[in-house]
């Protein structure tokens, strides 16, 4: 009765291991599980914010960069333009360049979007020198899923064909050195940043190269970075497709991963609280058996001989 | 007429059987709650006839003896289910008190703390850059290992607990075979050159016997004088007639059996044995034992080898990764030289513990986003690392709880199965040996008719003495 009274009190079915060997040690589980799936939420909640944000950075360019092309339509052919007029537009071209290298800069919080793993560096000088690395910062939305939570800068801002096969690196060269047995295949998916561009155009110069066209009323030159622009609104449109299918992505694992706590709260709730119904009968039979032994022995101490004797 | 004397003499045996029939129904009343106390019965028989002529005259009653009412048999079977309730019993208090040290069903245990850990972990891959953060990973560090001691220690404090109270059953049972010795002597004495038992001092024995098996487990066997020879089963004698062998207790180095430095072993004088804690299997002192050595002594090894495996596993990771500083080869965790002890000692290594800073979370230098040693590390706790790669940390420590658990649960219900065979067998017992008011209070009335009937056998004997002696006048 002792028993079924703490039962009561505390509301659960357990009150120690002892209870339910089985049922405690998934108790536990479920707990580890459910404590690892609220950080993983809220990693892809982080992840989202920062993918979110690139994206924005990203729309911004794309914005620069169409200006900068209509801006290179417009002055490429001499029917609608001359010198004066190209003149005129290369301050533009100039303020957009000015943009370019504050979206290229831009932060959360402490943390360079574009700069790779190092996130307190700047990454982009005035001149478009890369001061980053090519790193792509893992994170873990579900258990051994990771997804990058970043774009490095070159990605961006440098148009260039990989070689096929160096992006997509399986598992991180930490775990090779663990030794046989390990579980090297099963290690965090986390991409190294040395793949090989074959051929590279960096944006800024190409932004400069226009403006220089522009102000030296070269329209070759000019023409020329039509072409150039052209690839890196494409590069542009590829990675925000990228980025948002990332997003799409983390709420898709957001999504399983609640369902996976729903699921994961009923079973413990099952597993661990106490039944009413079955606590009340039990308890009120324990009652009634303890009445009636009561009874049983108030008969029972009764009569000896001795009190016949009197 | 066989003569008024012979009457006289008649009565008087009368009277005095029906005295000593009521003193032993007193005294079975006055020992109606007396711990082990059989009831006694005066046996009488008619004393040899005189023979007048032709005609036997029967010449009264004598008392030939007092006979306890015992069933050895059950007395025996009663000490031997005793041994395992005493085991069962033991066990159930180290158990129950392991249990509450592992029970996190409403606080926070190693288990919790540990996700914890991981999870301040994934933080910090969040956030490499982050001092505070590192801080907060130190932080909950310094959680776990607190709760990696408070067990240990826990384990070891009830282990102590154990050798106490194996010191004193030892203290106990020696008394026992003190009082065995002297009995056996005492018995003898008193039984010598007469037919009837010495009831009061055998069940002063049994009581003892019993006692003893339920510390531990013993063997008895008796001889014609009366004597009975107790033996520790498996190990030697304790008692033989009025010799006797104590127990005594050592400290001792730990051992493979999972005993831990420094502990209590059991020995017996005069016996060359080192240590026959190893053979005693039942009563109080195998219940310690088992629950020293097996049970805790698992449970405090399993941990250890937990706490050796975490921090070996995150120190070969962390010795890859670059700190803030851009050092490499740092340990997180003071590296363990050993498994055992591994849990008791387990700390922060002092470049952790004096900058939070030296905390490696890259795996190239001057990366400050680079996350990926600090997910390396975090990923452990779902990879299967413990008992060559058969389970994860968090497998290896709820297994360590459910083992215990069920040891517990096992052991509550073969108690409870115990304790109702034994109090059955009480109880049988009881009924044949026990004092009842309802019999001793008829036999108190029955006697008292003899011992009145009797008086009149006097008085009439004096009446037709009286009438003889008038007939001069």
């Amino acid at each position: 009765m002792e028993e079924l009274q703490l039962k009561n009190a505390t509301q659960k079915r357990l009150v120690s291991a002892a209870d339910d060997p089985a049922a405690h040690s998934k108790i536990m589980d479920i707990r580890t599980q459910a404590t690892v799936n609220k950080q993983f939420e809220d990693n892809a909640a982080l992840a989202k914010n920062r993918l979110v944000m690139t994206d924005n950075a990203l729309s911004e360019l794309y914005d620069i960069f169409t200006r900068a092309k209509e801006i290179a339509i417009g002055q490429s052919s001499e029917a609608s333009a001359n010198a004066d007029s190209r003149l005129g537009v290369a301050q533009e071209v100039s303020a957009l360049y000015k943009q370019l290298v504050g979206v290229a800069n831009r932060r959360i919080g402490e943390q360079y979007l574009f700069s790779g793993f190092k996130t307190l560096t700047a990454p982009y000088t005035a001149d478009g020198g890369y001061m980053g690395d090519r790193g792509e910062i893992p994170v873990e939305i579900q258990k051994d899923v990771y997804i990058s939570a970043n774009v490095p800068g070159p990605m961006v801002f440098e148009t260039k064909r990989y070689l096929p096969g160096d992006q997509a690196r399986s598992p991180a060269a930490v775990d090779k050195t663990e030794g046989p047995g390990s579980s090297e295949g099963k290690a965090p998916r986390i991409e190294r940043q040395m793949a090989r561009p074959v051929e590279t155009a960096n944006v800024f110069h190409e932004l400069d190269g226009l403006r220089v066209g522009l102000l030296t009323n070269d329209t070759s030159t000019i023409r020329d970075s039509l072409d150039k622009l052209d690839e890196m609104i494409k590069n542009i449109i590829t990675l925000r497709s990228k980025v948002s299918s990332r997003v799409a992505g983390i709420d898709n694992a957001l999504g399983q991963t609640s369902k996976i706590d729903q699921a994961n709260a009923e079973l413990l709730s099952q597993l661990e609280d106490a039944d009413y119904v079955e606590l009340w009968s039990n308890l009120a039979r324990e009652e009634s058996v303890m009445r009636s032994s009561l009874q049983a022995a108030q008969k029972l101490i009764q009569p000896t001989l001795l009190d016949f004797l009197r | 007429m066989a003569g008024s004397v012979n009457i006289f003499n008649t009565g008087k045996s009368a009277l005095f059987s029906s005295r000593s029939a009521l003193s032993t129904t007193g005294h079975n009343i006055s020992n109606v709650n007396t711990e082990g106390y059989s009831r006694q019965r005066v046996e009488q028989e008619s004393v040899a006839a005189d023979r007048l002529g032709n005609v036997v005259y029967g010449t009264g009653v004598r008392v030939a003896g007092i006979q306890r009412i015992n069933d050895e048999y059950l007395t025996r079977q009663v000490s031997h289910e005793t041994k395992f309730l005493g085991q069962y019993r033991e066990k159930d208090v180290a158990l129950m008190q392991a249990d509450s040290i592992f029970n996190e069903l409403n606080n926070e245990g190693l288990n919790r703390l540990m996700a914890k850990f991981f999870n301040e972990f994934r933080k910090l891959g969040n956030d490499p850059e982050s001092e505070a953060m590192r801080a907060t990973v130190r932080e909950s560090t310094d959680q776990l290992i607190g709760d990696f001691h408070r067990i240990s220690r826990s384990l070891r404090d009830i282990q102590k607990n154990i050798d106490v109270r194996l010191e004193t059953n030892i203290r106990e049972a020696n008394e026992l075979v003190d009082r065995l010795a002297h009995l056996n002597e005492e018995i003898k004495r008193s039984e010598l050159n007469t037919h009837s038992q010495a009831a009061d001092l055998r069940d002063k024995r049994d009581v003892a016997i019993k006692k003893l098996s339920e510390i531990a487990d013993i063997s008895v066997a008796s001889n014609e004088r009366g004597e009975l020879t107790v033996s520790l089963s498996g190990v030697g004698p304790l008692v033989s007639g009025s010799l006797k062998n104590k127990l005594y207790v050592e400290t001792a180095k730990s051992n493979e059996e999972g005993r831990p430095e420094g502990s209590l072993v059991v020995r017996l004088e005069h016996n060359n044995s080192p240590d026959v804690g190893g053979r005693i299997k039942n009563g109080k002192l195998g219940g310690l034992l088992e629950s020293r050595d097996q049970i805790l002594g698992t449970a405090a090894r399993r941990l250890d080898e937990l706490a050796f495996t975490f921090a070996s596993k995150i120190n070969e990771i962390h010795r890859k990764g670059y700190t803030v500083g851009g050092d490499t080869g740092i340990d997180y965790f003071e590296q363990p030289d050993s498994i055992e002890g591994a849990a008791e000692r387990l700390s922060l290594s002092s470049d952790v513990r004096e900058d939070a800073n030296n905390i490696a979370t890259a795996l190239m230098p001057d990366a400050p986003g680079d996350n990926r040693v600090v997910l390396l590390i975090s990923k452990l706790q779902h990879q299967r690392v413990m008992g060559g790669g058969k389970s994860t940390f968090d497998d290896h420590y709820n297994a360590t709880v459910a083992d215990l658990a069920t040891i517990a649960q096992k052991n509550k219900q073969v108690l409870e199965h115990q304790n109702h065979i034994v109090e059955q067998l009480e109880k049988i017992r009881q009924s044949i040996a026990g004092v009842s008011l309802d019999e001793e209070t008829m036999n108190l009335v029955q006697f008292q008719q003899a011992f009145n009937a009797s008086a009149k056998v006097i008085k009439v004997a004096d009446e037709m003495l009286e009438t003889v002696l008038n007939l001069r006048r």
